[in-house]
Order: structure tokens, then sequence, then C-alpha cells
């Protein structure tokens, strides 16, 4: 029997829910999509590394992580649409309540949703569409344009990367696939919004994003979840790949509740002249531990990273980025923000290594912490490397808390002491959320606003 | 070899060391009100390092200077510096610099100026550096009758002082 056969059958019994990690769960998943072999073995060699490899021994306690008993792949909805309107109910009303599809209405060229594991919606305004930019959900793509997804799959983050890079590799679902075809510029951003919404849920979401040479593209990321007491796993690996003269920007704004474990890779491979800006926010989560990375592969390519955590009870936020020099001047900017308060963790782990052919490389890393009391912690753990004499290279950080006296003029003006710390507080993200899409902004320093409430400095 | 150094009384404590001759050394700050000041600076050549530097605040009111400088020419230098402070340890400050002349292509370092904070009521900061030889500077030390050679030391001379 063929594998298309074998997918048919099993695609009648209309697979809605498995649990745990096994080779059974791997070949259903494909077997229910209707994958091509390739794909079917891709997923098979990654949950060898998967069972091979061990836990990380830094970074975050992943200590109480139990993947065992997960549910790995849930279905909720037939099929991705394309209207609104068609999205069950009980789903419009999470992504309304959001503010998603008003959010698609003023501002955004293509809005994707993600439910659980499979996305419920997607939709690219028609002029993109016709100028030949795709975008669309992982699964589509291997679809629609299977050469594609086969030529760049696990390219960038080969799926023996680290351990959790190896099980999204077994257990993708959904994501998005962005393509945008040369010398298009995609003026307006296209967003990909992802949700969580029953327990002990693990979301393996996948996205590859591909400009080919001059292209221009912002993409945008959302992720929220309802609290529960039983943890859920969030681990995607996103790859993308800017060729020549492209500028790719890929904002996060991650948002899980207390009991998401959001561990996730992401990577961009940088090509000649090129521009890839991580704009990564982390306000939510139990444990996040994530960061982004760019390879500066070709002549002049450009790194932009700006991250900010935000590290309240119970919440370890181990964030970063990571800059890899290949090429002849290429430059990197690194900016990164942290608060912790309420007894959480805040670290700051990044790398900066240039090459020995890396000649006339400019880097520059400045991290800031922000302490609000005195049970939260701020780390950091830069590792710089520089491996030739014609770089020059800039780290700066510091850490301390809210200056009192800046509190105590906002108060003498008659402010109130939250309504000062908070202004204090958006002051210090500044540099992060100017960078965000007005509407995001505003949401962002309202969202720190409501977590400050309460807190004392 | 690891050399801890445990500092109990009050007052400035200056150290000058060489990364030419350590692997490891831990600075413990057992008492308040100590100014600890470490300088390093050195010119390694021909030389594969590997140093170790910690700094552990035990007490409120401790604070830690660091000054690392390296020349390096054909050489390699990794530097794990460790800073902590502990809850508790109200007032306290640290600085870490960390600046490195690259002076031919066959030199890398590697840097990791690690900080682990648990206390708000401190300030806590470090820097790092590499560079090369500005070239305008060399030019300028030339047109003025020097060699690139003797142009060179005197950019390194200035840059250890």
């Amino acid at each position: 029997m063929s594998v298309k056969e074998q997918a048919r059958i099993v695609g009648a019994e209309e697979l809605s829910r498995l649990i745990g990690i096994s080779q059974r769960v791997v070949k259903k998943i494909s077997l229910a999509k209707g994958e091509p072999d390739w794909l079917l073995r891709f997923r098979l060699e990654a949950l060898g590394f998967f069972s091979k490899m061990p836990l990380p021994d830094w970074g975050a306690d992943l200590s109480r992580l139990t993947l065992s008993r997960i549910v790995s792949y849930l279905k909720t909805t037939p099929g991705s649409v394309r209207a609104w309107d068609q999205v069950p109910k009980s789903i419009r009303t999470t992504f309304e309540r959001l503010g998603v599809p008003e959010a698609e209405r003023k501002f955004l060229a293509g809005v994707g949703a993600q439910f659980e594991s499979e996305s419920v919606y997607q939709r690219l305004n028609e002029d993109l569409v016709n100028q030949g930019v795709t975008f669309c959900s992982l699964d589509e793509a291997v679809k629609l344009y299977p050469q594609v997804v086969k030529d760049y799959l696990g390219t960038i983050v080969s799926s023996s990367d680290n351990k959790f890079a190896a099980l999204n590799s077994a257990l993708w679902s959904g994501g998005s696939f962005v393509y945008v075809p040369d010398d298009v510029e995609v003026e307006l951003p296209v967003q990909a919004y992802f949700r969580i919404n029953s327990k002990n849920f693990g979301q393996f979401e996948r996205t590859l994003i591909i400009a080919e040479p001059r292209a221009r593209v912002h993409y945008i990321e959302g992720c929220t979840a309802p609290t529960y007491s039983e943890q859920s796993i969030h681990a995607a690996v996103v790859e993308v790949v800017a060729k020549e003269s492209s500028k790719i920007r890929y904002t996060t704004i991650q948002n899980w509740s207390n009991n998401v474990y959001n561990l996730v890779t992401k990577r961009a491979l940088a090509q000649k002249g090129s521009t890839v800006e991580w704009i990564d926010g982390n306000i939510g989560s139990m444990v996040t531990m994530k960061y982004p990375c760019v390879i500066l592969a070709g002549k002049g390519a450009r790194a932009d990273i700006l991250s900010l955590a935000v590290a309240g009870q119970g919440q370890e936020q181990d964030a970063g980025a990571k800059v890899i020099h290949l090429a002849p001047n290429t430059s990197a900017n690194i900016v990164s923000k942290s608060i912790s308060r309420d007894g959480g963790i805040a670290t700051y782990r990044g790398l900066v290594k240039v090459e020995k052919e890396a000649l006339g490389s400019k880097v520059s890393v400045n991290c800031d912490a922000l302490l609000l009391d005195n049970y939260s912690k701020a780390n950091t753990w830069p590792d710089i490397q520089v491996k030739n004499n014609r770089t020059s290279l800039a780290h700066e950080a510091t850490v301390g808390q809210i200056d009192s006296d800046k509190i105590f003029y906002l108060m003498s003006r008659g402010i109130s002491e939250i309504e000062a710390i908070s202004l204090i507080v958006n002051g210090f993200i500044d540099d992060f959320s100017k960078e965000l899409p007005m509407e995001y902004a505003v949401e962002l320093n309202r969202l720190i606003q409501l977590e400050m409430e309460g807190s004392v400095g | 070899m690891v050399d801890i150094i445990s500092i109990e009384k009050p007052g400035q404590h200056e150290f000058k060391i060489d990364f030419n001759s350590i692997q490891k050394i831990v600075f413990d700050l057992n008492c308040s009100g100590v100014r600890l000041d470490i300088t390093s600076k050195q010119k390694i050549t021909n030389s594969n390092l590997s140093v170790k530097l910690e700094v552990n605040h035990y007490q409120p009111d401790t604070h830690s200077k660091i000054i690392v400088k390296n020349v390096l020419k054909a050489s390699r230098l990794e530097l794990i510096g460790k800073i902590s402070l502990p809850p508790g340890v109200v007032g306290s400050t640290t600085d870490f610099r960390c600046d490195s002349l690259l002076t031919d292509l066959g030199s890398a370092v590697k840097t990791v100026p690690a900080m682990n904070i648990g206390e708000n009521k401190v300030k806590a900061s470090h820097g790092v550096a590499v560079a090369q030889f500005n070239q305008e500077h060399v030019f300028y030390l030339m047109s003025r009758g020097l060699s690139k050679k003797q142009a060179e030391n005197l950019l390194v001379r200035s840059f250890l002082r």
C-alpha cells in the first residue's frame, strides 16, 4: 500500500487528538496530513535525535517538564478558511476578544490564526497575492509548493540542533510559510496569531520565511493562552532566509500564560547586503528559552536584535541573542532590556562570534537589567568571541534598580508611586516599544502597567 | 591551580594580576566596606591562555572594580569572568571592564563577563571592547617620522597606561 493510500484511510477516520511522543504518533500526524515520503522520513529522523539528546544542562530549570503525557496534536476545525465568518463561533469569539480581526482591518496586510495544532484562518491582501507573495500555513505550503519547502526545511535549523528543535521537527504542525518574490515590498506587516486553548498541550509551530533578492517583509507573531494548573509546551522552530539585499523584520510579542514552557529556536541566514531584524518581546510564559540568531553569511549583511524580557512571579525568562559573523563588513546591533520583579528571574544569554574571515565587522551590544525588588534575579551570560583584528566590538551592560530620586521627582509632581514606577519602566523599555507598530506599542505599555500594579519599587 | 583570596578587612584593596601566570583566581569579599580594585594589564605573545576570574560579594556595601587590558600578538585568550551579588548585599557595586587590542590576524579573544545578581539595591555594570590599531593614529605618528613599528609600540603603551 502506498503512503498516499494509507493517508486516505487514516484521513477518513479524521484525526483529532494524539497523546504522547512516539513513532506511532509521528506517523499518524504525517499520514493524516497526507505528507510526501521525504517529510515523514524527516520527521522520523528528528524523532530519533529527540530521543537520543539530553535536556540542556544549562539555562532555565526544565526539571519539572513532563512530555510523556502531553497532547501532541489537537485539531478543532475541519480546515483553514479565508473569511472570519466561516471560523467556528467559539474560536472566532476568542480571536475577536484578542482583537485580531479588528487589527487586520486596520493595519495588517495579512493574518494567520492558529488554534492548537492547526491553522484556522489565513488571508492575504489581493494585491500581494497578485504580486506573487505567499502567506499560508506551512502544512498548506507542503501541498502547494513542495519543492520550495523541501529545499529549505531544516537547512537553517537542523533537526539535530537541539532537543526541542528535534521535537519540533518530528511533531510540527501549523506555523506560517511566507514567501516574498524578487523586488516585492510588503509595506504593511503580516501577522500570525498562535493560541493554546487546552491544557497539557504541546504546540509545535514551524515557520519558514523566505525573502528573495531585494524583497522586504515584516512578520509579526503573537502568542497567548489561558491559565491552567497543568503545564503546556510551545516548542517552535523559525527559519528565516534573507537573500541578497532583502530586509526581513520579525516581531514577537509573547504573552503566554504562566503555565507554558516556551522553548523556541529561531535562526536567520542573512546573505549579501541583507538585513534581518528580530524584535523579540517576552512577557508571559513560565519558562522561556529563546535566543534569536542571525548568521551573517554574506558581505555587508546586517543584524539588528532588540529583546525585552519581563520576569514576574514564578517566571524564568532566559532570553538573549546570537550573531555569527562569517563574512567581511558585517554588522550587528543587539539591545536587550530585562525587568525582574516578584521573584522572577531574567537572564541575558548572548553569543557574538566574529570569525576570522569576517574582516571589518562591527558589533555593538547593550544589555540593561532592572530589578524591582530584592528577591528577584538578573543574570547576564554574554559570550564574546573575536577571531580577527579588523573588527570593532563594544559591549555594555548594567544592572540596577529604579532611581528613587526619579520616583520622588514624579511624585512631587502629583503622580502616584505606582504610576511613577510604570512611567519609568515604560521609559526604560522605550528602545523596544518604539520599534513596534503604534497599536502594539500602546498595548505593550498598557500590559506593562497592568503587570506593575501591586509591585512596589 | 586556583588562587582563592578572601578579603576580611574593610578599606581599599588593590591587586595587580597577570594573566600570563594564572589560570583561575577567586576573590571573596567577606567584610562590609571593602573596596576591591583589580587591574590586569598585559601583553600576551605567542600563547594560548584560558583564565577564570571570580568575584563573590558576600557582604553588603562591598565594591569591586576590575579593569582588564590585553594586547594580543599571535595569541588566543579566553577570559571567563563571574561576578555574583547574591540577595542581601545591599549597597554593593561592581564594574568590570575588559578591553582587548588584537595586533595581528592570528589572534583571537573570547570574553564571557557573566553576572549573577539577586539583589536590587546594587549597581552592576560591565563593558567589553575589542579593537585593532586605529589606522589614523598610526598614520599620524608615521607622518611625524616614526616607523610603523615604533608607532604601534607607542599605541600599545598608551593603551596599557
